[in-house]
């Protein structure tokens, strides 16, 4: 059996599959259908200070191999959470990313402190990077507000800070070094792409909002590039995550450079997608005579002088 | 707490094999599967999320939710009736199944309806394919006890080749009556219509159960508020997962424990919601 255990900087991980924020809801969802405990790490949905209601519906709309959300980050706010859902997620034993939102810098810091000092949180993961509420990509597209709000997070707490970053920005490296130089442990790219889909006849948004956030297989090459890219350029680990549905595809991303990765939109069709393609990373490897799913990470080789890297 | 599933059968992502795929009138399919696996008969007004593709293929890429038409426990499974129209890809995709292929099902998902207590005439009111959820119902209040409450049956179509199933529940024993929005059928006009004469106070209690486009619904819903009648209604929202993870369906409606609407998913609050939760609000 291929050994599965990553590190993501101090985080260490039994297996490299996580499951990506806002798809897995709060675990408990996802209970009946699989055992979320068996993952690497759970990512719940996005965290606020207060609740919130989120967007008005519809919020989802299929586009080819792809989704487009305007969720809105409806949430039960940081005390709720911390009463109701965060038992349930210690409960499955594996780690837990709390996944924060805010709109202020004092909001993040106030989210970091509280979740500090909360027991069962493994690692929090800042959602810089909402593109269905307004100013959700304020500090995910500036990259001196990044490394502001980073900063001060990292120094409101005594857990390993992951960054969310956004793939809506023309270069995304300028990102991932703010979010290293402040402190970060790691960044996760992407989230989502913000995008449209409409009905001419009507002449409307098949959101309730003009705008959504682009998710699942049709932004997979995107991702694994913009993956790619902060490997190369920037020093911290690498969190990959964006439409990937099978153990090939989270296999692309770890030699592309992520140190672990995301499953999101696939657990939707298939609620034990994230089990689906742990199962199927381990069976590939061993298949490969891969020892060790370590070798894989950042391993891309340059295609050999004239020939076609096929 | 996550509550999923009809009370009793643990929902679980099951292959159907494809009895069958009869037109149903003018537009509409009714598919039956037979279903090895399944825990049990699903309670009316429960669904199932349905893969409408190759496992391994990517597009369309989420499931399509669809009501539990029927249900019948055999042997070694359950036999599951869906009733569909083709709107879209996933439909048409559905609509190329052939006796013997296999598709999957995630479910049964959702609340199912909740009829009160026996003594009550019960009134469905079905729009277009909004029928979809009540052969199974219909049969359940028949069958409930030796002497089953009187059921009526309000059917709303565009025409009279789209009034769906009317013949089953007659056999099933309830009283069916027709609107059709040309005349084709039934009376000429809309099927509240039919309603607002059924809910007339001198006929005694009554207790509705509705599923039908939302237009429709939300006249359904005001006009047994007015009345004081008990009702349900099924709402069909947009629909990422089916099973509560991605926040995508939401109704806002009241809590079930009072207080001001709040966005509720109406995959695990619904599909089915008390009337009395919607009135008033902008749903
Ligand atoms: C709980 C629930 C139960 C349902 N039960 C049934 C049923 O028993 N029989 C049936 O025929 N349909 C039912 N529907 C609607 C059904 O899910 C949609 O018709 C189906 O998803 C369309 O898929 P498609 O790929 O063919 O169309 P798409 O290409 O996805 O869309 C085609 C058109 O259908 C509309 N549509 C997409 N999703 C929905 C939806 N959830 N509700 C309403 N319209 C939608 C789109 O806006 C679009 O105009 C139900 C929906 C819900 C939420
Ligand atoms: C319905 C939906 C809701 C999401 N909610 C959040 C969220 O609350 N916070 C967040 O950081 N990312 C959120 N995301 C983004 C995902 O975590 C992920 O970054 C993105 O979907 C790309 O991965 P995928 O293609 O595997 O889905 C959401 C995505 C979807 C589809």
């Amino acid at each position: 059996m291929a050994l599965l255990a990553v590190r993501v900087g101090p985080l260490d991980l039994a297996n490299p599959v996580m499951a990506a924020s806002g798809t897995f809801g709060y675990g408990t969802e996802l209970a009946p259908f699989m055992d979320p405990g068996r993952l690497g790490a759970i990512v719940g949905k996005s965290i606020s200070l207060e609740p919130r209601e989120g967007n008005p519906p519809p919020r989802t709309v299929e586009t080819p191999a792809g989704l487009l959300n305007s969720i809105g980050l409806q949430n039960p706010g940081l005390e709720r959470f911390l009463e109701e859902k965060l038992p349930a997620l210690r409960a499955f034993g594996t780690r837990v990313v709390v996944n924060i939102v805010g709109e202020r810098v004092e909001d993040y810091v106030s989210l970091a402190g509280r979740l500090g000092e909360a027991e069962g949180v493994d690692a929090l993961e800042l959602n810089l990077s909402c593109p269905n509420v307004d100013r959700g990509l304020l500090f995910g597209s500036d990259p001196a507000l990044t490394e502001e709000v980073v900063r001060a997070s990292v120094v409101a707490t005594r857990l390993p800070v992951i960054v969310k970053l956004t793939p809506n920005v023309t270069d995304i490296l300028p990102y991932a070094r703010a979010s290293e130089r402040a402190g970060a442990a790691a960044v996760s790219v992407a989230n989502t792409y913000v995008g449209m889909a409409l009905d001419w006849r009507s002449r409307r948004s098949r959101l309730a909002r003009p705008t959504g956030g682009l998710s699942g297989p049709a932004i997979k090459p995107l991702v694994l590039r913009l993956v790619w890219q902060c490997r190369q350029g920037c020093g911290l680990p690498v969190i990959g995550v964006g439409g990937i549905a099978t153990a090939e595809d989270a296999l692309e991303y770890l030699v592309a450079g992520a140190s672990a990765v995301q499953v999101g939109t696939a657990t939707f069709a298939d609620p034990a997608a994230c089990a689906r393609v742990l199962e199927g990373m381990g069976r590939l490897l061993d298949e490969a005579g891969v020892r060790d799913v370590n070798e894989l990470v950042g391993s891309l080789r340059a295609a050999p002088a004239g020939r076609s890297p096929n | 707490m996550t509550l999923v599933g009809a009370p009793g059968v643990p929902p679980a992502d099951l292959p159907g094999r494809v009895l069958a795929l009869d037109p149903l009138g003018s537009e509409a399919f009714r598919l039956r599967l037979h279903v090895p696996g399944l825990g049990g008969e699903p309670a009316p007004g429960v669904f199932f999320q349905v893969l409408c593709r190759e496992e391994e293929a990517r597009d369309p890429l989420v499931r399509r939710p669809f009501s539990v038409a029927d249900a019948r426990a055999v042997r070694d499974g359950v036999e599951v009736d869906l009733i569909f129209a083709v709107v879209g890809r996933g439909t048409a995709w559905l609509a190329s199944r052939r006796t013997g292929d296999t598709v999957r099902l995630l479910g049964p998902l959702g609340r199912p309806f909740a009829p009160g207590p026996g003594g009550l005439r019960r009134v469905v009111v079905a729009g277009g394919l909004g029928v979809a959820p009540f052969p199974l119902l219909v049969r359940t209040l028949r069958g409930r006890q030796a002497s089953p409450d009187p059921v009526t049956v309000l059917l709303g179509a565009r025409t009279a080749r789209r009034v769906l199933c009317a013949r089953e529940f007659e056999a099933a024993g309830a009283r069916v009556r027709v609107a059709t929005d040309d005349g084709t059928a039934g009376t000429r006009g809309q099927v509240t219509a039919l309603l607002e004469e059924e809910l007339d106070p001198g006929l005694g209690p009554a207790e509705v159960h509705a599923c039908g486009p939302e237009p429709m619904l939300r006249r359904v819903v005001d006009l047994c508020a007015e009345a004081g009648v008990a009702c349900q209604v099924s709402l069909e929202r947009v629909m990422a997962c089916g099973f509560g993870a991605c926040y995508g369906c939401v109704v806002r409606a009241r809590p079930a424990s009072g207080g001001p609407p709040r966005h509720d998913r109406s995959c695990l609050g619904g599909p089915v919601y008390d009337a009395a939760r919607l009135a008033g609000v902008e749903w």
